[in-house]
């Protein structure tokens, strides 16, 4: 079996390709979610059938974070859900692989995202009807942790406490920096393990970028429901946009894709090499 | 309608048990008779609307019909991109009930007014729109909302709404009510407002006025068919709703005639780019706004002058 590791720094390359190609994509947004999403789908954590993708008990992924689109249709297409060819269409006219996730025409994609704030109600309710009997999966929400400054969130919060949603698992993906800089010079939430506890969630913190950390805190057993914080570097793999502010949207110049290549460990050809 | 209402739920719950009932500290009485013998399908969100609707979407991913209960005010306003985003855009089989349409929280005031719903409801892609305009409509239309595949907004009234039937009608989504036949005038109507129309069109018929009367309980998809027909026969139309001037009744009929070319006399009974800030017995706050039998009296005659 590939290493997690290796299929991470894969993913990461395959972004970074993507991007210089297409030239879009929230590129930093997406590396800081990357081990976070492989342990997830390769680290044995998720039920996923890519024959049927709509197969009803199957564990679910709300992407609240749909900034990190890109990331996620490299690994759907690792995972196998489709053609990792199909990726290279992405925000080209005509494409269903847009900027943001939308549902409706990408298997594995369970939910529109985008507005910030939106994926935890929804994933609430699908946890709530996978608590029957009948049917029984579990539910992952990747939140990112500028978005903890919607409202919603903590609507969803004090709902998946009241009804006990023990089956569902929040994931944040702490990068401190939102689309206009550091989170904590924009609104600063403080302690955001603290808050999550006042709510009455069991929390976790742990090195976002370790898979075998991220998988012994998601199997960890906890009697309320969880919440990981998962401490990530925006950017994380291309030196020239690790932790940096004005990285939410940016193309990297061709210096910085000489740069990325050398970061990556690939070579130009590698990334010359694009199937359309 | 709330009485009706509570007969109407328990039965759709009964026989179809996909139905889920959400709940936002709302459905007091409407629900005593679920909350007895189905209280495993009611997902109560608290006083947090546009969670509900995120909820109600996730709900409804997984098969189920949720069926969500609360005032529209909150629910059409301020959960209004929950709406949009989680249930249109994925065109989710949501069922929105908002209660107290138009002035019907009258002792509330204006921030329990739902005066602009149908213009933000009517403008989302995906979404159909329903108002029962009488406690024997309202059967009917919760049954066809639920017997739809796809997002429906029904703008509920709340009590003391005025019977004009004899027998539940039958409500067909997309389709006006024929309520009389007249070659003068035609008004067209949608909500509670039914009532105040009936009884005109009696006085107005003894002034030699003959009266055409269409009920909107469909506002989406609008029965453009039905008013193009009356508008040929009786070359005028008054809409009359308890809604704002703007995006209701009134714009959606007069789109219909302007995708036709139909022309007409047109005229229209609603609040006139206001908020309703008056208290009292609905009936009288009505009155005060001409949104009532004189109102409609007086733009009628002047049409046939």
């Amino acid at each position: 079996m590939e290493k997690l590791e290796e299929i991470a720094l894969d993913i990461r390359r395959s972004i970074f390709k993507t991007v210089y190609h297409n030239r879009a994509g929230h590129l930093a947004s997406c590396l800081s979610s990357v081990e976070i999403l492989v342990a997830l789908y390769f680290g044995g954590v998720m039920k996923y059938n890519t024959a049927n993708p709509n197969m009803a008990d199957r564990d679910r992924l709300i992407l609240s974070k749909g900034h990190v689109a890109l990331a996620i249709y490299h690994v759907l297409a690792k995972a196998g859900y489709f053609d990792a060819k199909e990726v290279s269409t992405f925000c080209k006219e005509g494409t269903f692989f847009g900027g943001l996730t939308t549902y409706g025409k990408i298997p594995g994609i369970e939910t529109t995202t985008g507005s910030l704030g939106h994926g935890l109600s929804f994933a609430a309710g699908v946890a709530m009807m996978g608590q029957s009997d009948r049917c029984k999966y579990n539910v992952y929400t990747l939140i990112g942790d500028g978005e903890l400054q919607e409202g919603e969130i903590w609507e969803a919060a004090m709902f998946i406490i009241n009804h006990k949603l023990t089956n569902h698992t929040i994931i944040i993906d702490n990068n401190g920096i939102q689309a206009t800089g550091y989170g904590k010079d924009i609104i600063n939430l403080e302690d955001i393990a603290q808050k999550w506890e006042a709510f009455g969630f069991s929390v976790i913190e742990v090195d976002g970028h370790s898979i075998p950390a991220l998988l012994e805190s998601i199997h960890k057993r906890t009697d309320k429901p969880k919440v990981i914080i998962a401490n990530t570097i925006k950017g994380k793999g291309l030196s020239f946009a690790e932790n940096k502010g004005d990285w939410h949207y940016k193309m990297p110049s061709e210096e910085e894709v000489t740069q990325g290549l050398l970061d990556l460990d690939m070579t130009r050809e590698e990334l010359s090499n694009y199937e359309k | 309608m709330r009485n009706k209402y509570k007969e109407a739920i328990y039965q759709l719950m009964k026989d179809d048990s996909r139905i889920i009932a959400i709940l936002v500290d709302s459905g007091t009485e409407e629900y005593d008779d679920v909350r007895r013998d189905f209280s495993g399908r009611i997902v109560e969100c608290g006083i947090a609307e546009a969670n509900a609707v995120g909820v109600a979407a996730g709900i409804a991913s997984c098969g189920y019909i949720p069926v969500i209960y609360g005032m529209g005010a909150f629910l059409a306003y301020r959960a209004f991109e929950f709406i949009r985003n989680d249930v249109c855009l994925q065109n989710r089989n949501v069922k929105i009930v908002g209660s107290g349409g138009g002035i019907g929280y009258n002792n509330l005031g204006p921030t329990h007014h739902t005066t602009e719903d149908i213009a933000v409801m009517t403008s989302l892609p995906n979404m159909t729109v329903l108002a029962p305009a009488t406690p024997l409509e309202v059967a009917p239309v919760m049954m066809a909302a639920v017997s739809y595949i796809g997002p429906v907004y029904i703008r509920f009234g709340k009590a003391f709404e005025e019977e004009i039937y004899q027998e539940e009608p039958i409500i067909e989504i997309g389709k006006a009510n024929i309520i009389r036949e007249g070659k003068d005038l035609t008004i067209i109507v949608t909500g509670s407002m039914i009532s105040d129309v009936v009884k005109s069109t009696e006085l107005l018929e003894q002034e030699g006025i003959d009266t055409e009367v269409l009920n909107m309980t469909t506002l989406k998809p609008i029965d453009k068919e039905a008013i193009i027909k009356s508008a040929a026969k009786t070359g005028r139309i008054l809409t009359v709703e308890e809604h704002n001037y703007y995006g209701g009744l009134r714009s959606l009929v007069s789109d219909a005639l302007i995708d036709t070319g139909r022309r007409v006399e047109f005229q229209s009974i609603c609040f006139q780019d206001e908020f309703c800030m008056q208290y009292g017995w609905r009936q009288n706050i009505r009155k005060m706004y001409g949104i009532s039998v004189d109102g409609i009296l007086e733009t009628a005659r002047k049409m046939m002058v």
